[in-house]
């Protein structure tokens, strides 16, 4: 498929990490692997600021930095002039390097009850390492960003996944990898299957007897190994084995807290547990629960989507009280959390695209998050959380040659990022030409995966041409076509006609794209609506 | 049963910290000048209410006010306790009903509390002041509830009224049955009333059998740490969340609430736990109660009640709106509930029904909203009643509560006020007399804008 | 008196086994009569003859072989009429074989509910206990879900019901979509509007019936050409397209009233409006445009949380303050049927004239449905449409003793009465 170029526009209040566009970046092998950037400003975050210095870089690491180092003479020399190297950024944890397996839903199995765990959302042993997608398109786009490591975890369901630490310099993700499955995946939300758990509150009850179940299993198994003689041995259970594995290694438990009350039931769940845990802050709510957080020494993991979650008042009171307070109260959430001193780095789960994510920091930014507590939260914190501190975090010899070299100051609208290093390798950032003002801004064509609310899955097979959508929608009760749908700015609509079970339903769907994902809401009739999120199926 | 509410609070504006309640808690509050219908003791007309802390220190007339004491003249409005809604399902996160399994004993509405459910807030509009919410009829034994006082803008914590017993929500009839659920899906056993006790029975059976290997593995323990017994040491049992709770049943630990239509399922439920010695308390809905309503007075079992919700389904068609009269005119403990979230606002409007349908005296309509559910949920000694010593929980309103034009005007949960219809008011049209300037004057601008760049 | 006595005993006795009660002439004499019409009548009589009011006053001259009913210390009343319900139509919710309320499909607009309305259901005889005499009958469901009905609340059959075979066809208007319902976190909203959508295609809809009949009339005109198909759909619009036909509307959102209204005008209906929910919002816009409403059950919340906790009721208040024409109705469940006077009583709760609502209750819905020649108030000529009771109609602790459709006793035992009978006799154990 030829490659499209995508005009993004810049909204003038929005604080962009670049100006872009469609990067074209390609990791320059250089014969040796050695390189020296000359003369450029240094953010080491190790120390105070160098106006004018060199930092070299050999076999993946940063061999020296400072003011008036001697240029190796093998290196390849970047002139560093106007330009300021800071470390490359570290998503704490996201799941969009995922490339999730394609799965058809079979329909029957709601008939015949025949619910996998997967489909329970119980997946202990689906791990990032298996399903990661290092490939080149992939972290192009964390690089334009500036982010050059990543954490990435399943986070699908309610024992979500086994996550792994990558440095995104190579799509080869053996050369990838720093930490293999370094931490478990809770989450809370039921699948919505009639299926136990089904509800919050069985979910939890659950997670409850898992843990029970596996340090139990832990107990008998011991038991057996100990004494074979007269002890009765346990049967294999893979999620057990997983569970308690974790605990004993004195590994992390990462809960996925979509508000502040998964917050205070997460903190109850790992002081009975007595575990190791991060809170991934998904709900932006973790600043109403500091005295807790404090007391359980907590770690935080910043999402910055600032949605309020549905349970929260703001959600309750109607669409102006809620937009309100994702724009003045949520984006506090972060600068709040550094105020109170509680440890966090940043997220990009709810954000799923780097620019996104970025952006949301921004608005952290704005909203009253000191700027270096940001750069922190992106860089030393989460080394620090993932015991890589004296791997990552910032620019000193020894460390891997994560950085990037940009015009202007970190985080600020000014600042336009030529080149990037991860593991070593050298990124350059092309500039493309930004395309006039067209109609449609987006092509929605491929395939997409729609969530609707409630649980139902879609996945959709878009033809655009110019501004007329057309395409096919799979559902569980069948395939059904579409036409004359239309695409403007970033505006998505089409309607479907659909039968099931003798009644028809006429289903108006209206959605606006932002990269690669779409939110929307689906109107049946004058029944009511639906909301309704997309993820593009590459 | 759900509805969607959603309402604008007193303040637009207010974060959320500044939720709480319009009067500060002064040392004392003073409510003077009232037609105080106390329940246990008389109405008093033009009576006072003294309140100190969180407690009624005083109920009578001519009290004076201490030095730090608020007063609130009444101007002749009446009083009455809290309204109490023993069946609700609000401030719950999440499914109501976990569906996937058919005994789920152990799992706990406490887990899943939602202190900022704005249903909260509706409750209290409607003189609400406690409420007993819990897991739905989806199962034959669906899981744990508990009682909640309304102190609204608090932490889940702060809602749960301690003290209370814990509660275990039963389902008997076409609910745990799924006969009315339509569209695809597997059928889930029972199907039938006699299944839906049998499975009940089972699960009781493996919870014997569970309680019973623990006994045996705690006395291998004690004998081996006194130095008796054979070593090495048992592995114990596996713990089962699920199996604990039912063992929590049978201890009576729980009281036991069962959703139940029809009579003749009532009657054997009731045997049923006479044989296991299960603390069966009171049934929920219970809409053909009144046939057997000798037969509850004498197992001493309770019955919360519609005022006059009927023919949803066939189970509940053998009724009629009389039957709450019915049951209390021969001696049943009955209370009012409204197991919806929109109703619960306008229970005192139900419990003037039973005046007209059966013949209940104005005092006996009022106790089903008040003494009788608090009797029902363990908590007579804290609320239910005006009673110098008993929690501040009270209800104020324009009129006699059943009085069909009378509007609820202000609610206290433990001598706070939480509800106050006039300021409510008040606020409303500073609000929207502050957005129709801010409209006027953007459109003024935008005129202006206009004006100047022709 | 002592035989009058004796023949209102042995009369109510045989009433126990009859839906209805055949008397040519009953005489109520000595209570309070509520005329609505005009003014109170302290200890007034009523004489109904041949289904009539025959006579209305302070001293009506006693009838040979009337019925005479003593109604010192009580009220009379015109008959209540429901503005909106699904009597005969649902018997039991759960049981779909008991369930006539919704046809399959979009458009049904040339379904007839009066076809399928049991006269003998459940929810007749428990609804007219608080004195409702007549309702409004009506299908529900898709966008044209059909013609209602109205009828009067007893008789042997349907064509002893009848008021109206088709009293008005409907419109169901799309909902603009909520706010993100609880516990769902919230997202964007689309800009597309597609509300106006959905009203394009109900316009559409409307103008292929007006093509047909022209066709159809064209042809009728030249011999010559072929008349379009028929089709029952289009044909059913027709008296709606011309306006003789009301047509009742139900929308919900201020937004959406507006945009109604517009719709209405430019179509050129004879409208009335269902729900409402935010008409407060748009009341003068309403009252203007000379279009009734229907207040919906208030068995809820507001349609959107800044409307306020009490917006439903608000909502009733301030039509009827900026001279909406407004009438009170039980809504979509029958087995609530006899509620109508609660949600009346809770309008006035919270501002509505007392007097508005009794007259919500009987001219207004008796002028919407054109019926006001016959029904809607105590006068001389009118259908003996009454009832008897003993304090405020709106007071749910006001016990109705006497239900008169078309001038006939109604018999107030229905199956509550006749399980309240039955389970009152069973011996203390």
């Amino acid at each position: 498929m030829p490659r499209k170029i995508l005009k993004q526009t810049v909204p003038g209040v929005c604080l962009f990490l670049l100006i872009s566009l469609q990067a074209q970046l390609s990791p320059q092998e250089s014969l040796h692997r050695v390189w020296a950037v000359k003369d450029c400003r240094i953010l080491s975050l190790s120390g105070p600021a160098v106006e004018k210095g060199s930092i070299i870089i050999r076999n993946g690491l940063i061999e020296a930095v400072g003011p008036n180092i001697p240029i190796p003479p093998d290196a390849e020399v970047i002139d560093g002039a106007k330009l300021t190297a800071w470390p490359g950024f570290t998503d704490a944890l996201g799941q969009s390097l995922l490339k999730w397996p394609e799965e058809k839903f079979d329909a029957a199995k709601i008939y015949s009850g025949d619910f996998t765990d997967k489909d329970k959302g119980i997946t202990p042993e689906l791990k990032a390492f298996d399903l990661v997608n290092l490939g080149k398109a992939a972290i192009e786009k964390y690089h334009t960003h500036g982010i050059t490591a990543a954490e990435v975890l399943p986070d699908k369901g309610v024992l979500t996944g086994q996550a792994s630490f990558f440095s995104l310099g190579a799509p080869d993700k053996n050369k990838a990898l720093l930490l293999k499955e370094n931490a478990f995946g809770i989450g809370f939300s039921p699948a919505g299957f009639l299926v136990y758990p089904n509800s919050l509150m069985g979910v939890v009850a659950y997670l409850r007897q898992a843990f029970s179940d596996a340090s139990y299993h832990a107990l008998a198994k011991s038991r057996w190994q100990k004494e074979m003689r007269g002890s009765e041995r346990p049967d294999y259970n893979g999620q057990q084995e997983i569970l308690a594995g974790y605990a004993a290694s004195k590994k992390s438990f990462i809960f996925l807290c979509r508000n502040q009350h998964d917050i205070r039931r997460a903190l109850s769940l790992a002081d009975d547990w007595k575990i190791d845990f991060f809170i991934a802050d998904l709900g932006s709510e973790a600043s109403l629960v500091i005295p807790e957080l404090k007391k359980s020494k907590a770690k935080v993991l910043c999402t910055v989507a600032f949605k309020a979650p549905g349970t929260s008042l703001y959600s309750q009171l109607g669409k102006e009280q809620r937009e309100k307070a994702e724009k003045d109260i949520y984006p506090k959430n972060p600068a709040r959390l550094a105020e109170a001193g509680i440890p966090f780095a940043f997220s990009s789960l709810g954000t799923d695209d780097p620019k996104s994510f970025i952006e949301g920091i921004q608005k952290a930014v704005e909203a009253g998050l000191p700027r270096e507590k940001a750069l922190d939260a992106l860089t030393g914190a989460p080394a620090l959380f993932f015991g890589l501190d004296k791997a990552l975090g910032t620019i000193e010899p020894g460390k891997i040659a994560n950085l990037v070299l940009a015009t202007g100051d970190p985080l600020t609208k000014d600042a336009k990022t030529r080149y990037v290093f991860a593991d070593g390798q050298k990124f350059e950032l092309k500039e493309a030409k930004a395309k006039e003002g067209e109609k449609p801004a987006v092509n929605v064509s491929g395939k997409w995966e729609l969530s609707v609310e409630g649980g139902l899955k879609l996945t959709v097979e878009f033809m655009q041409e110019e501004g007329a959508l057309s395409g096919k929608m799979t559902t569980p009760f069948g395939a059904f076509d579409f036409t004359g749908g239309t695409v403007s700015g970033k505006e998505v609509y089409f309607e479907m006609n659909i039968t099931v079970g003798g009644q028809q339903l006429d289903l108006y769907f209206s959605a606006t794209v932002e990269g690669d994902t779409m939110r929307g809401s689906v109107v049946q009739g004058t029944q009511g609506s639906a909301e309704f999120t997309g993820k593009r199926i590459p | 049963m759900k509805s969607r509410m959603t309402i604008l609070l007193a303040a637009l504006l207010i974060a959320p910290a500044a939720l709480s309640p319009a009067r500060p808690t002064a040392k004392g509050l003073l409510l003077k000048n009232g037609n105080v219908l106390t329940i246990s003791g008389g109405t008093i007309a033009g009576g006072d209410i003294l309140i100190e802390g969180k407690t009624i220190a005083r109920v009578g007339k001519n009290i004076a006010p201490g030095p730090a004491t608020d007063v609130i003249d009444l101007k002749g409005k009446w009083v009455m306790p809290g309204i109490i809604d023993s069946h609700s399902h609000i401030a719950i996160e999440g499914n109501v009903n976990e569906m996937g399994d058919l005994i789920t004993a152990e799992v706990d509405v406490k887990d899943v509390l939602n202190p900022e459910d704005i249903n909260i807030f509706y409750a209290l509009t409607g003189g609400v002041t406690s409420i007993h919410t819990m897991h739905g009829s989806a199962n034959p034994i669906g899981g744990r509830g508990i009682v909640l006082k309304l102190r609204w803008g608090g932490s889940a914590k702060d809602l749960i009224f301690e003290g209370a017993p814990t509660t275990s929500k039963w389902a008997l009839g076409e609910n745990p049955k799924q006969s009315n659920m339509t569209g695809p899906g597997r059928a889930r056993y029972p199907k039938t009333r006699m299944g839906v006790e049998a499975a009940i029975r089972k699960e009781f059976e493996d919870a014997k059998q569970y309680m019973r290997e623990w006994d045996d593995y705690n006395r291998k323990l004690k004998d081996s740490r006194a130095g008796k017994g054979k070593k090495p040491l048992p592995l114990p049992p596996k713990k089962d969340y699920r199996l604990e709770a039912v063992a929590d049943i049978l201890r009576s630990k729980d009281w036991v609430r069962c959703h139940a239509y029809q009579s003749e399922e009532m009657l054997s439920i009731m045997r049923l736990c006479k044989e296991y010695g299960v603390k069966l308390v009171c049934f929920e809905h219970g809409l053909e109660g009144y046939r057997i309503a000798d037969e509850l007075v004498q197992y001493g079992v309770a019955v919360s009640t519609f005022a006059d919700s009927w023919a949803y389904k066939w189970e509940a068609f053998g009724t009629l709106p009389h039957s709450a009269a019915l049951m209390a005119k021969r001696g049943v403990l009955v209370a009012i509930n409204s197991d919806d979230a929109e109703r619960m606002r306008r229970l005192f409007n139900d419990a003037a029904k039973t005046v007209r349908f059966g013949g209940l005296t104005e005092l006996e309509a009022l106790k089903t909203l008040t003494i009788n559910p608090a009797i029902i949920l363990g908590i007579e000694k804290y609320t239910g009643t005006i009673e110098t010593g008993k929690d501040a929980d009270l209800a104020v309103f324009s009129r006699h509560p059943l009085d069909p034009y009378t509007v609820c005007e202000m609610t206290l949960v433990d001598g706070k006020v939480y509800f106050d219809r006039a300021k409510y008011l008040d606020d409303r049209i500073k609000a929207e007399t502050e957005k129709k300037k801010k409209e006027e004057d953007a459109k003024k601008a935008k005129d202006k804008k206009i004006g100047a760049e022709e | 008196m002592r035989k009058c006595t004796i023949l209102l005993i042995g009369l109510f006795g045989i009433g126990l086994f009859a839906s209805a009660q055949t008397s040519p002439k009953i005489l109520i004499k000595s209570g309070t009569i509520i005329p609505v019409s005009g003014p109170i009548l302290e200890c007034g009589s009523l004489l109904v003859e041949n289904g009539k009011i025959a006579a209305m006053g302070k001293d009506v001259p006693a009838a040979d072989g009337a019925l005479v009913i003593d109604a010192t210390g009580l009220y009379v009343y015109p008959g209540f009429i429901d503005g909106f319900s699904h009597f005969g139509l649902a018997e039991i919710g759960a049981v779909a074989g008991t369930v006539d309320v919704r046809e399959m499909g979009k458009e049904n607009p040339e379904v007839r509910t009066a076809w399928a309305i049991n006269p003998h259901s459940v929810h007749f005889g428990t609804s007219r206990i608080n004195g409702t005499t007549a309702a409004l009958v009506a299908p529900q469901g898709g966008t044209f879900p059909g013609l209602t009905a109205l009828v009067k609340m007893d008789g042997w059959t349907f064509p002893e019901m009848q008021v109206k075979e088709v009293a008005t066809s409907m419109i169901n208007f799309p909902i603009t979509p909520r706010p993100p319902a609880e516990g769902v976190s919230a997202q964007q909203e689309t800009k597309v509007d597609v509300t106006s959508q959905l009203v394009e295609k109900i316009k559409d809809y409307l103008n292929e019936a007006r093509r047909y009949l022209k066709l159809k009339k064209t042809a009728a005109e030249n011999p010559g050409l072929r008349p379009p198909p028929p089709d029952p759909k289009y044909e059913a619009l027709a008296p709606v397209l011309d306006g003789t036909l009301p047509v009742i509307i139900s929308v919900e959102k201020a937004k959406d009233i507006e945009l109604a209204i517009r719709f209405v005008q430019e179509q050129k209906l004879k409208a009335i409006f269902r729900g409402c929910a935010q008409g407060f919002k748009v009341a003068d816009k309403i009252k203007a445009a000379g279009i009734p409403v229907i207040i919906d059950s208030l068995y809820v919340g507001p349609s959107e949380p800044e409307d306020g906790y009490d917006a439903p009721y608000r909502n009733v208040v301030e039509l009827a303050k900026a001279g909406v024409t407004i009438c009170f109705s039980s809504g979509e469940d029958p087995a609530l049927g006899k509620d109508l006077t609660y949600h009346a009583a809770k309008a006035v709760a919270f501002g509505l004239d007392r007097n508005e609502a009794i007259k919500a209750l009987t001219i207004n819905p008796a002028r919407i449905f054109g019926v006001e020649s016959r029904m809607g108030t105590i006068e001389i000529g009118k259908d003996a449409d009454l009832f008897i009771t003993t304090g405020d109609p709106l007071d749910a602790k006001s016990d109705v003793k006497h239900l008169f459709i078309n001038g006939r006793h109604t018999d107030m035992v229905n199956w509550w009465e006749s399980l309240y009978k039955k389970w009152t006799s069973r011996p203390i154990k």
